[in-house]
C-alpha cells in the first residue's frame, strides 16, 4: 500500500490539454483499445478473400464438370443409339448376316484356312467316315425318289413318244413287221407299249376293296405288310369325296398320282379298288388291269355284300392276293 | 369284328379334334384337316364282349349344307356332334344341326356331346343343361379325359343294337 501512494502522479493528465493533443491522445486510445480487433478483421478478410478464392475455383471445376457430364451424356445417348442398331440388326437376320458374311467369308478364306487345327481336320474326316452309313441313309432316300420319279416321268415321255412314232412309221412297214403289228393289235397291245413293257413294267404293289361311301376295308392284298390300311381306305374314300363335291359332277375319281405311286380307282356301284401301283402305266395296261378287277368282283364279291365281317375280309384279302399277287411272295 | 363309320362334327373350336386325339392315338398329322377337311382314323373297342371297329371321321368347320361335302355323311351309323358348354354360341342352333344331320345321315346314332366341363362349375353346369334344346347325352372334357372313355363306349353300345 505504501509503495503506491508513494509512486509519482502523472500531472500532465491534470493540466488543461490542447485540442489537438486530445485527439491524439484519443486515437492513441482507440490504437490500444482496438489493435486485436483489427488484427481479427485483418485476418477475417484474408480468410473471405481465400474463400472468394477457392469459391471461384469450385465454380470453375463444377463448370468442367458440368461439361464432361454432358459430354457422358452424349456419348450414353450415342451408345443407346447404336445398341438399338445393333439390336435391330441382330433381329433381321437378313441384316445381320449381310453385316457378319463378309467377316465369317474373310476369317475362312484367310485364318481358318491356314490355322484349321490338323487335329480337328482329322476328327472331321475320321466323322464323315464313320458316319457314311448314316449319311447315305439320310441323302438315299430323296436321292432315289428324285431318280425314281425323274425315270417314270422320262419313260412316260419315252413312251407316248414311241407310240407317235409308230403311227407315223405306219405306211413304211416291212411285211414282217406288219403282220407282228396285226398280231399285237389283235391282242390289244401298241407298239409302244410292247417295246415299254420290256423296259418299265407296271407293278401291281397293294390293291383295297373298299365299302364306297364308308371308306371300311372290305378286303386287302399286298406284296408287303401294311399295318394302317383301314386308315388309308378311310383317307382315301375322304380325298375321293372330297375331289367328288369339290368339282360337282357326277364323274368319280379315276387315279391319283403320289410321287412314284399311281393309284387306280376302279368305282363299281357299292364299293372301289384302290391299286396302287409304280412304274409307268399306258391306257392299254390300264384297261387290262381294270378288266381283271371286273373279273375278280365277278368271281368273288357277292354283290349284296353289305355287312363286312371278319370272315368275308378275310376271304376277300386270300382270293385277291391269290388272284393278283400269288407267284410274287410277300 | 364289326365295322361302322362314325363322324364326329360341331362347331369351330369345341375340341372335336381334341376328342379324338384322346380316343385314338394320333397317327397321321392333322394337315389332312387343313387340306381336304377331314380326318380318318380307326379305333378297335370291346363292346359286350363283341369286337367293335370304330372308323372315325373328324369333320373339320361348322356343320352346316354349304361348308361341308355331303358325301363326308354317307354311309356313317354314328355321329358325335360336339359343342363347348362354355361357349353358347356353338349350342345355339343345337336343334337346327342335329336336325340337319339326322335329314342327311338316316338312322344314325347321334350322340350330343357337350365338351370343355373342366371350364365350368357344377352349377354352371346344370344351368346350360337346363338351356339346351335338345337332351344331352354326355359331357366330356378333352383336356382331362373325363368321359371320353366313356362316351364311345355308349356309343359302341347304341351301334351295336342299331
Amino acid at each position: 500500500m505504501n509503495d503506491i501512494n508513494s509512486r509519482p502522479l502523472n500531472v500532465t493528465f491534470m493540466t488543461q490539454p490542447s485540442e489537438h493533443s486530445s485527439r491524439n491522445q484519443v486515437e492513441i486510445l482507440k490504437d490500444i483499445l482496438l489493435r486485436d480487433q483489427k488484427k481479427e478483421n485483418g485476418a477475417l478478410r484474408q480468410k473471405i478473400a481465400e474463400l472468394s478464392e477457392t469459391t471461384s475455383q469450385h465454380k470453375k471445376e463444377n463448370g468442367e464438370l458440368r461439361q464432361k457430364i454432358k459430354a457422358q451424356e452424349e456419348l450414353i445417348t450415342k451408345l443407346e443409339q447404336s445398341v438399338g442398331l445393333l439390336m435391330i440388326s441382330i433381329q433381321d437376320h437378313k441384316v445381320l448376316s449381310e453385316k457378319i458374311a463378309p467377316f465369317i467369308q474373310e476369317v475362312i478364306s484367310s485364318d481358318l484356312k491356314k490355322n484349321f487345327p490338323d487335329e480337328y481336320r482329322v476328327e472331321v474326316s475320321k466323322t464323315i467316315e464313320d458316319s457314311q452309313e448314316e449319311i447315305v441313309n439320310v441323302i438315299y432316300p430323296k436321292l432315289d425318289l428324285m431318280i425314281k420319279k425323274f425315270v417314270t416321268q422320262q419313260f412316260q415321255k419315252l413312251k407316248e413318244s414311241v407310240d407317235e412314232r409308230v403311227t407315223e412309221v405306219k405306211t413304211n412297214m416291212s411285211f414282217k413287221s406288219i403282220v407282228k403289228r396285226i398280231k399285237h393289235s389283235m391282242m390289244g397291245v401298241s407298239r409302244g407299249d410292247e417295246i415299254m413293257s420290256q423296259i418299265d413294267k407296271p407293278m401291281l404293289e397293294e390293291l383295297f376293296i373298299i365299302q364306297k361311301h364308308s371308306g371300311i376295308l372290305m378286303g386287302h392284298a399286298s406284296i408287303k405288310e401294311n399295318i394302317d390300311q383301314d386308315v388309308i381306305a378311310g383317307m382315301f374314300t375322304a380325298i375321293r369325296s372330297f375331289m367328288e363335291d369339290a368339282i360337282s359332277s357326277k364323274q368319280e375319281l379315276e387315279m391319283i398320282f403320289y410321287e412314284n405311286n399311281y393309284i387306280l380307282l376302279h368305282n363299281l356301284p357299292s364299293y372301289y379298288f384302290a391299286a396302287i401301283l409304280t412304274g409307268s402305266i399306258s391306257a392299254t395296261e390300264k384297261e387290262i388291269l381294270i378288266e381283271e378287277l371286273n373279273t375278280f368282283a365277278e368271281k368273288h364279291i357277292p354283290f349284296h355284300l353289305n355287312d363286312i365281317t371278319e370272315d368275308s375280309f378275310k376271304y376277300l384279302s386270300e382270293k385277291a392276293y391269290t388272284h393278283f399277287f400269288a407267284g410274287i411272295g410277300k | 369284328m364289326i365295322n361302322k363309320k362314325v363322324i364326329i362334327t360341331g362347331s369351330f373350336g369345341v375340341g372335336k379334334t381334341s376328342l379324338f386325339n384322346q380316343f385314338i392315338y394320333k397317327r397321321f398329322s392333322d394337315k389332312y384337316l387343313t387340306t381336304i377337311g377331314v380326318k380318318v382314323n380307326k379305333k378297335v373297342i370291346e363292346v359286350e364282349g363283341k369286337e367293335l371297329s370304330i372308323l372315325l371321321w373328324d369333320i373339320a368347320g361348322e356343320v352346316s349344307q354349304d361348308k361341308v361335302p355331303n358325301t363326308y355323311f354317307l354311309g356313317a351309323k354314328g355321329i358325335i356332334y360336339v359343342f363347348d358348354l362354355s361357349r353358347p354360341t356353338t349350342y345355339q342352333n343345337l336343334k337346327e344341326n342335329i336336325e340337319y344331320l339326322q335329314k342327311m345321315v338316316k338312322n344314325a346314332v347321334i350322340k350330343i356331346v357337350g365338351n370343355k366341363k373342366d371350364k365350368l362349375s357344377t352349377e354352371e353346369l346344370v344351368e346350360v343343361n337346363a338351356q339346351l334344346p335338345l337332351p344331352l347325352s354326355i359331357m366330356t372334357s378333352a383336356k382331362t379325359g373325363e368321359n371320353v372313355e366313356e362316351l364311345f363306349k355308349e356309343l359302341g353300345k347304341d351301334l351295336l343294337k342299331a
